[in-house]
């Protein structure tokens, strides 16, 4: 299309003048739309569009104006960028010169230098995205991390554009010191997830280049870049066109050059992409004197570099080239590490580099602080090269070499390495790039010629260089020739020799690990592989593991040897394929356990390595010949132990992981306890409480038993037998008839005695059924456990004054398509908390209680113990005359009562693991189906799928929870030390509270073994902790737990739990607190309030100190300071010294 | 015929049960309910088919076994072991979801059937999608069984 109907389109009213410049964009290429440009000018609004606010002058012109769409042609997006870049070309010029100075003195730590030459950049130029960057990153350095959060408080309120607020903050960032690259780079990660792919590409290529690799859509980001200031504008184009080198079209990118060229006269950069797209040669001014010291090293005069680069870089710090000289240098020198005392930075910088190239035990460290280095100085020349410097050390996946042209492209010298870097680029550029610098002199031009040909007997012939380097040159052009089978050979011998430097060595290991893989030699690859591991973790860290793991899966032969898993744990995060090379290996030796390697003879550290980190239980867990988690960490320990003996260094490493596992094992094992059985009859108790109540009753009994007509009964057989004859002949009306005998006042007698007996069983207080029905399943106990299978799922709502409140992790979790959905969403979520607590709730109030004939307002309660008078005279027929002694008696109902508990325990287990699963199964359901119906054809996986999973789980629960209603043996107490008591009950309390979390810390300063009553302990800590999440009013975050244990005056057993708590109860708490003290100074033996559920609990504390754990002296005490609560139980204990 | 289930989820098993002795008369099913036991009996024992949960934890549970880690793509590890153990065993998946993972990380009931009939062709017949509130997962159980019956 011509200008003058460019001209006649945009002056038509009806044109829509964006749209038409967009598609006059998508149409045609560099140099025709250079030509239509001048048509574009000639209309006001493509001549706005053109420069849309070049120089804004403060941060609120930044990106004021709109973008012309989108063209997706990278040529005209291109001319379009370049035309108002020329258009400023002096002002472009003179930004390249303050720059250089901004960042020199920036280097040398001369900040109020460089905050002049930023100044002057605002002042003479614009404001720019670079420059608020910048400010930002010298306030940093200069003042400190608030004074650079204060000026982008500043910056962003008066920044109008959310694109430029958003670089602008994330700039903010990056300069903070205490941002770690990877911390910066997590935190960056997650803020954008989820962004449109090309804005996410501009972003990353604009704020963290360093941290992707890839980048394609670069016409979208000359697009975006096309309303910036004219500084952020050629800052993009600069970056951009060096992305485009490797992508071919030569030509377009000789001519945008060539454009700058004749304009910007200013910025190497420009040369360097000249020389880069091989159409011109220029020789930089500093090029010799730099090519200079690169040959000295090239030669190992290693000493004259340390003098040269130390020299140079005083004058030019910003040469990256000299820093790695002069480190590598040192290194050769076997040198430690000197500073330069240039400036801070500087020093900073060859520090971490000297530590990456000695492989020292900083490397990784170092690698992360080099990085970070590289994104903070990315807008700086200094930093797009240590990039490139550092991108094979960190593994960063540089595509088409990008990073090391980067290097290049920002150096100030012609570097003759930039052979190696363009090899996959156009024939042409490659010959002559080399015969620019074949008209060098150069040593290290030279070499590097002759590696890039491949020309060996070039570099035999070369003088003057040491002999180990000669080797390595040799050995690297013989791979680039045609005869590379013959590298092998030499690498093989030279690896085995140690006169080489570590640098040299690593370079040794890559190439030889290289040809092993290109052979298909695995075992070698293999054994190199893990030998050079051995030697130094960090000479692995640039082989290619993924070509050895891809050559080991088709590796046809077995392979025998202890490198194999080693190789796969160090290669692989993947537990399975972990264990997959573990179980080969222990098969190839026959073995099935690693404790029968223990005297194998494999090599002492590789087999260390194997036990201590191959060997976890992780991975033994697929193993199939362990019978559980408790025989796998046996077994872990027997190999901590092993390795203790064999390996004093990690000592501590494995004392360690014994204690925790040790641990681990007694609070499961603890656990185990608690839930084994919660129902705890103490009949002896009882007997010896009531036997002298039973004795005068049973005299008389058995007087008017005497005056009775009664009935022949011959003998007593045991009272389960006789239970058992009665049941079964219950129905049998003649013999119920035979042995009803209301009339007999013996039998009133008897039934007296009976029933009172049993109610004690049941009712009584202190000892009986009920109590323990209370303090142990009732008490919130049963509620959370069943709530928790929901809570972890966060399939039920939280309560607020008696409402369900809406739940917070699916109204965030919902996907935006399901956006108008989230009300019927949440209201079904609380509809399904709302019966799971009804229905669990009235498993409490109705389901686990007691009823007897007298206490029956509970119709449905399981532990029915209703005796009717039938019964009563079975018994009575089946005893009177046999049971001659009280002692007798009290055994025969006790027995009865026993039998009748384990019965009712059977039917309770039943119940639960059928009818009750059945309707929690119902409720599922219906809950899963109502939120199918509301989600309909669309998904909802998170939450569909949590649905599921709780099915499982609630069914698993509920045969957990079976298995309290079981009589628990008290002689089978747990001996258990105090601080794994607390840890236990801890425990226990985050499984119930999946998303409370208590994180305490524990002070025992008892250091003893507990042997009695350590259940009944854990419960006691359990209700504390359990009124820590109730009734603090805190968040989990702000409670501030701490929980101390001590031993005072060698018989006390003192607990202390504190935490903090909302400063708006206190009132409440203090009123709470004295009530209980006083109840338990002056009420010592009233239970009457322990079985009223809810409340704080003390009073069931109070009755397990007294009746379960039978303790005379315990106390109970309370401090409350400011928010912080410190409640303390006091408990008698017996200390037994060691030797009895 | 010898079938072997691999479940955890004991409502479900006494689901499919009831369906193997309903549609097939078939009441000698044998359960086991984790990776391990399922694993060990798979290869001590001879069985023609497999059918397998997804989801299932390492040990049988028990009072003094909580089950260890749970796997959720333990009948995945299970084809691979008897595949690496040469003792390759038809199998069927029933699986209660259709989503497995979390989010964007999951994958679809549809991509992990597509997974299992590339990785183990010979081996895997197919998955029913077991919900306790329908009875399709029957009429789907029913032709892979069929189906398996015919090729045999």
């Amino acid at each position: 299309m011509d200008n003058i109907e460019i001209k006649k389109i945009l002056f038509n009213s009806k044109t829509n003048k964006q749209h038409f410049l967009a598609q006059l964009k998508r149409n045609s290429n560099y140099n025709e739309f250079k030509k239509n440009i001048k048509g574009i000018k000639q209309h006001p609004f493509g001549k706005y569009a053109l420069s849309s606010t070049p120089i804004p002058k403060t941060p609120s012109q930044l990106r004021k104006d709109n973008i012309i769409p989108h063209s997706g042609n990278i040529e005209t997006e291109i001319a379009w960028l370049v035309d108002s870049i020329l258009e400023h070309s002096e002002l472009i010029n003179n930004y390249i010169e303050l720059k250089t100075e901004y960042e020199n003195s920036f280097l040398l730590n001369q900040y109020d230098k460089s905050e002049e030459a930023l100044n002057k950049i605002e002042k003479e130029i614009c404001f720019s995205i670079w420059s608020a960057e910048n400010r930002l990153l010298l306030t940093e350095e200069k003042i400190g991390t608030e004074s650079n959060w204060l000026l982008l408080d500043e910056y962003l309120k008066n920044t109008k554009d959310p694109l430029s607020q958003f670089l602008i903050e994330q700039s903010s960032k990056k300069a903070e010191n205490n941002f770690s690259y990877i911390r910066y780079k997590n935190n960056f990660e997650s803020i954008i997830d989820g962004t449109n792919k090309s804005l996410y590409e501009y972003l990353c290529f604009k704020i963290i280049y360093p941290g992707y690799t890839g980048f394609q859509n670069f016409s979208f980001l000359v697009n975006i870049e096309s309303v910036s200031s004219i500084i952020d504008r050629y800052n993009l184009l600069m970056d951009v066109l060096i992305e485009l080198v490797p992508l071919g079209k030569k030509e377009f990118l000789f001519s945008v050059v060539k454009d700058l060229q004749k304009k910007i006269s200013k910025d190497l950069k420009i040369v360097q992409l000249l020389n880069l797209l091989g159409q011109e040669y220029t020789q930089f001014s500093l090029t010799n004197k730099i090519i200079d010291i690169i040959d000295c090293y090239s030669r190992g005069e290693y000493s004259k570099c340390i003098e040269n680069s130390s020299f140079l870089l005083k004058e030019q710090p910003s040469i990256v080239e000299l820093y790695i000289i002069y480190v590598k240098s040192l290194i050769e020198e076997k040198l430690d590490f000197e500073p330069l005392n240039i400036s801070k930075n500087t020093d900073e910088v060859l520090l971490k580099l000297y530590n990456i190239y000695s492989v020292s035990d900083e490397f990784n460290s170092s690698i992360e602080d080099i990085l970070k280095i590289a994104l903070k100085y990315f807008s700086f020349s200094f930093g797009k090269q240590i990039l490139g410097v550092i991108s094979k050390e960190a593994n960063l996946n540089s595509v088409n070499n990008i990073h090391q042209l980067h290097y290049v492209f920002n150096s100030k010298f012609n570097n003759p390495k930039v052979i190696h870097y363009i090899s996959e680029l156009d024939a042409n550029i490659v010959n002559k790039t080399i015969s620019d610098f074949k008209k060098n002199d150069s040593v290290s031009a030279k070499i590097n010629i002759a590696i890039r040909e491949g020309k060996y007997n070039d570099i035999s012939k070369l003088n003057g260089i040491s002999a180990v380097k000669k080797e390595l040159y040799f050995v690297k052009a013989l791979l680039n020739s045609s005869d590379s089978h013959l590298a092998l050979g030499h690498l093989e011998k030279m690896i085995s020799s140690d006169k080489y430097s570590i640098i040299t060595k690593k370079e040794l290991i890559e190439m030889l690990f290289n040809i092993y893989i290109l052979e298909r030699d695995t075992e070698k690859a293999l054994t190199l592989y893990v030998d050079s591991f051995f030697d130094n973790k960090n000479l692995i860290n640039r082989l290619n593991n993924n070509n050895l793991l891809d050559a080991l899966i088709d590796y046809s032969k077995q392979i025998t040897i202890i490198d194999l898993p080693i190789f796969f744990y160090i290669s692989t995060p993947k537990i399975y394929e972990q264990y997959v090379k573990y179980d080969e290996f222990l098969e190839s030796r026959n073995v099935e356990r690693p404790i029968q390697l223990f005297s194998s003879g494999i090599n002492e550290n590789k087999l260390i390595f194997f036990l201590k980190e191959v060997c976890n239980v992780d991975v033994m867990h697929h193993s199939l010949y362990f019978e559980g988690t408790d025989d796998i960490e046996n077994e872990r320990i027997e190999i901590l132990k092993h390795l203790l003996s064999i390996d004093n260094n990690n000592e501590t490493e494995y004392i360690k992981e014994i204690t925790e596992i040790t641990q681990k094992t007694k609070i499961r094992k603890a656990i185990r306890e608690v839930n084994k059985g919660r129902i705890t009859i103490n009949t002896q108790q009882i007997k010896n409480k009531e036997e002298n109540n039973i004795k005068d009753n049973f005299s008389r009994f058995k007087e008017l038993v005497v005056f009775s007509n009664s009935h022949n009964i011959k003998s007593l057989d045991l009272t389960s037998k006789m239970l058992n004859k009665y049941f079964s002949t219950l129905e049998d009306k003649s013999i119920r008839d035979k042995i009803v005998n209301t009339s007999d006042p013996a039998f009133i007698s008897y039934k007296t005695m009976f029933i009172d007996l049993r109610d004690k069983f049941i009712l009584s207080k202190d000892f009986g059924l009920d109590g323990y029905l209370s303090t142990r399943i009732r008490h919130g106990t049963f509620l959370n456990h069943i709530r928790s299978v929901f809570e972890s799922y966060n399939l039920v709502s939280q309560k607020k004054n008696d409402i369900y409140i809406q739940n917070e992790f699916w109204l965030n979790k919902t996907p935006f398509n399901l956006n108008d959905k989230k009300n019927d969403i949440q209201n079904e979520i609380k509809v399904f908390s709302k019966q799971i607590d009804n229905f669990t709730e009235y498993i409490i109030r109705e389901l686990i209680q007691i009823k007897t004939e007298k206490n029956n307002q509970r119709q449905n309660a399981l532990f029915d113990f209703s005796i009717d008078n039938t019964t009563l005279a079975f018994l009575f027929q089946e005893s009177k005359n046999s049971i001659n002694t009280h002692t007798s008696f009290l055994n025969f109902v006790f027995e009865y009562l026993e039998t009748t508990i384990e019965i009712k325990l059977k039917e309770i287990r039943t119940i639960l693991k059928n009818d009750i699963k059945d309707e929690y199964i119902k409720l599922i359901n219906s809950f899963d189906k109502k939120i199918r119906i509301i989600i309909n054809e669309d998904s909802f996986i998170d939450l569909t799928s949590c649905i599921s999973k709780c099915q499982t789980d609630i069914i698993n629960e509920l045969e957990n929870i079976a298995e309290w209603f079981n009589i628990s043996n008290p002689s089978s107490e747990l001996i258990l030390d105090v601080q794994t008591i607390i840890q236990t009950a801890l425990e226990i309390t985050n499984t119930i509270y999946p998303n409370e979390n208590i994180i305490a810390k524990i002070k025992d300063e008892t250091n003893l073994p507990f042997a009695s009553g350590t259940t009944n302990l854990i419960y006691i800590i359990r209700i504390l902790l359990d009124n820590i999440i109730k009734h603090s009013g805190l968040v989990k975050s702000k409670r501030n737990v701490l929980i101390n244990s001590k031993i005072i005056d060698n018989k006390i057993l003192k607990i202390s739990i504190s935490n903090d708590f909302d400063v708006k109860l206190k009132e409440r708490i203090i009123t709470t607190l004295k009530e209980v003290k006083t109840n338990w100074d002056e009420n010592r033996d009233d239970y009457s309030k322990i079985n009223i559920e809810g409340g704080s609990g003390f009073d069931k504390i109070r009755r397990i100190l007294a009746v379960d754990m039978q303790k005379k002296n315990y106390e109970f005490d309370y401090e409350i300071k400011r928010n912080n609560i410190n409640i303390s139980i006091s408990l008698e204990v017996m200390i037994y010294k060691k030797d009895k | 015929m010898k079938i072997l289930l691999i479940e955890d989820d004991k409502k479900k098993i006494e689901d499919i049960k009831e369906f193997l002795l309903t549609f097939y008369g078939y009441s000698n099913l044998v359960i086991k309910e984790s990776y391990q036991s399922g694993l060990r009996e798979l290869i001590k024992v001879k069985y023609d088919l497999l059918l397998l949960d997804m989801s299932i934890p390492t040990w049988d549970k028990n009072i003094n076994e909580s089950g260890g880690n749970f796997e959720k793509f333990g009948g995945y590890k299970i084809l691979k072991e008897i595949t690496r153990k040469k003792k390759p065993i038809d199998t069927i998946l029933i699986t209660m979801f259709d989503d497995f993972g979390e989010s964007d990380r999951s994958i679809t009931l549809e991509h992990l059937n597509n997974l299992l009939t590339e990785e183990f062709p010979t081996l895997y017949k197919g998955v029913a999608y077991y919900n306790t509130r329908e009875d399709n997962w029957k009429t789907e159980l029913d032709l892979l069984i069929e189906s398996y019956m015919n090729s045999v």
